[in-house]
């Protein structure tokens, strides 16, 4: 358990450092230097990679927190909505749209929303939606019964049961569910430069239509870098905040 | 006064009658077993009693006062609650767990924390070892015990068990019948619990309340009814070993005999007119027996012969249930009686137990 917890310590550790290197123009430059040696240009010129960086993150951010709400919200209707029949549906259809790849609802939403930040900001907001709502619905239909039933009979009232037993054990499963939304908008939101919207997919996109491949690997690495530190700061909240269940 | 009354209680699921005109009195220290076939209507009379089911029509006066007049919420803190699958809170701890009622009832913290010790130690958990443990961190037995002393936690007048031990293997429900029979010994509380297990109500009831399909049959004490059952269906109820089940409640104590053991490192054969004896040593532990058949031998350790298995040294608190099957077993007709700490205080025989069944048993338990 101890040992654990220093490993994801560790980790992190090499994740932010990794990201210095990546902000910093200096390190950034010699490190692609020493992926690249040919190339003469080597790190995107357009904006810094600061920059970058904060408007992906800006949009990431937006988007996941607005979907952790929305998801929460849609799946605790789920929960508490009485008819079994209406319950299928929503999770039905929940499941449904999960499987529509991001490409063909940026695509769908362009007639709608046009290029630029708008479409892309709906379609991140719509998938980050999903795995919140998912995994929070899951969770609360997962506490046990006997808890809930054992809980009703030594007389916690409805909304003591809410708050004190169903929402702390479905806690995981919800944060679970916020984790995964953020870390796939982190690589979603780097599609978002082929509408026009800022961020990582930027230097991506020159990359691959210019042949710059150190471009693209500026862009790349520095997402997967994010969605790794993003990760490790879950884990290391979530196995502080696990405890007994 | 009574704790608990129903006076003509009926209880429709829709177009089905679960419970039909059900009347009976529950009078305080009074240990109630609900008990009859699948579907006779015992749990939905326990849901009644703290109103996770209203009666369609009838009244049940819970010290009193009509249950109506109470508000759910309220009335379920002031009765204790132990279920079959006990549902522990899994986030909190076992003291956490225990606290939950006096909690509610906004107890002060000093007075919840005395409380919480005090019943630990009451259903026989040390509380230094316990109270920080995660319910994860418990076994089957641990943590059906603290689901009880969580039902106690507040002193409640009353207290609901709907099958709590039905989850234990039978060696833990034997010992958890045994643990719980002890508390209530301690405590004298009045208890209503519903169990589909005849045996453990034979044991634990004062009275037993048998139904079936809705209505009470019998409402009487164990020994009455397994005299005396009430119509055809309490006597196929009951099976036809009703001679031996009422040998559940009677314990070896009842008809401990004195043994004449041979004493190790003592000159001389006991005087006895049996061709064998048990042996102890000079503590009067129970080392084995031995026949006086075999006498060519020159070490004592030769002519010893050990007991079958370790369960033939009975205690005097084991029903006389249980020791005729371990003499069946292991094809003894005397077990030896010994204290816990292996020294012999007697011994129980076959016979003995014979003519307790033939008696038509004038004993109350």
């Amino acid at each position: 358990m101890k040992a654990e917890r220093k490993a994801e310590r560790k980790r992190l550790l090499v994740s932010v450092i990794l990201l210095g290197i990546l902000l910093w123009p200096v390190s950034l430059k010699w490190l692609l230097r020493l992926l690249f040696p040919q190339e003469q240009v080597l790190v995107y010129p357009l904006k810094s990679p600061g920059a970058l960086v904060l408007e992906h993150m800006g949009i990431v951010l937006l988007t996941s927190t607005l979907a952790a709400v929305a998801g929460f919200v849609a799946a605790l209707l789920a929960f508490l909505s009485a008819s079994a029949s209406m319950k299928r549906l929503i999770v039905f259809s929940g499941t449904v749209l999960q499987t529509i790849p991001p490409m063909a609802v940026l695509a769908l939403l362009i007639p709608l929303a046009g290029f630029g930040n708008t479409p892309v900001f709906w379609a991140l907001f719509f998938y980050g939606l999903l795995p919140v709502f998912h995994n929070a619905y899951g969770a609360m239909e997962t506490v046990p019964q006997d808890v809930v039933n054992a809980a009703r009979g030594i007389g916690l009232s409805a909304s003591q049961i809410f708050f004190q037993v169903t929402i702390p054990l479905a806690l995981s499963g919800i944060l679970s569910g916020i984790r995964t939304s953020l870390i796939i908008n982190i690589g979603t939101a780097t599609i978002g430069a082929t509408m026009g919207a800022g961020g990582l997919g930027r230097p991506i996109i020159a990359g691959i239509s210019q042949f710059r491949y150190s471009y693209l690997v500026q862009g790349a690495l520095t997402a997967a870098v994010l969605a790794l530190i993003v990760d490790g700061l879950f884990e290391l909240f979530s196995s502080k905040s696990a405890r007994g269940s | 006064m009574p704790i608990l009354s129903f006076e003509k209680v009926n209880y429709w699921y829709g177009s089905q009658q679960a419970v039909k005109d059900l009347s009976f009195v529950l009078e305080e220290g009074e240990f109630a077993v609900i008990i009859g076939p699948s579907g006779c209507g015992k749990s939905t009379t326990l849901k009644m009693v703290n109103r996770l089911l209203d009666p369609t029509d009838g009244t049940i006066l819970f010290m009193g006062r009509p249950l109506g007049s109470y508000d759910p919420v309220e009335l379920r803190r002031s009765m204790g609650y132990a279920i079959q699958n006990v549902g522990l809170f899994p986030h909190w701890t076992v003291f956490e767990n225990i606290a939950t009622v006096p909690r509610l009832l906004k107890w002060p913290a000093e007075s919840i924390k005395r409380r919480v010790l005090e019943i630990l130690e009451l259903v026989g958990l040390a509380p230094a070892t316990y109270q920080h443990k995660y319910p994860a961190e418990l076994s089957g037995g641990e943590a059906q015990r603290v689901g009880i002393a969580r039902a106690l936690a507040a002193d409640p007048p009353l207290l609901l068990m709907d099958e709590p031990f039905g989850a234990l293997d039978p060696m833990q429900r034997s010992r958890h019948q045994q643990a719980l029979l002890d508390i209530q010994g301690k405590i004298k509380k009045t208890i209503l619990m519903v169990t589909h297990d005849l045996d453990e109500a034979i044991l634990l009831a004062d009275r037993i309340l048998i139904m079936n399909k809705g209505q009470l049959v019998q409402w009487d004490t164990p020994e009455a009814i397994l005299k005396a059952p009430a119509n055809a269906f309490v006597r196929k109820f009951l099976g036809t070993d009703r001679s031996l089940k009422r040998l559940i409640r009677r314990t070896i104590g009842e008809r401990l005999k004195p043994a004449i053991p041979l004493v190790l490192g003592t000159p001389g054969i006991p005087d006895t007119d049996r061709s064998w004896a048990w042996v102890v040593d000079q503590d009067n532990t129970l080392k084995g027996w031995m026949s006086f058949e075999a006498t060519n031998h020159d070490k004592w350790e030769d002519i010893i012969s050990p007991l079958p298995t370790a369960e033939t040294a009975v205690s005097p608190q084991t029903s006389l249930k249980d020791a005729l099957s371990i003499m069946l077993s292991a094809g003894m007709k005397v077990l030896p009686v010994v204290d816990p700490r292996g020294r012999l205080m007697g011994e129980i025989s076959m016979d003995a137990i014979e003519d307790l069944i033939k008696e038509g048993d004038p004993h109350e338990g």
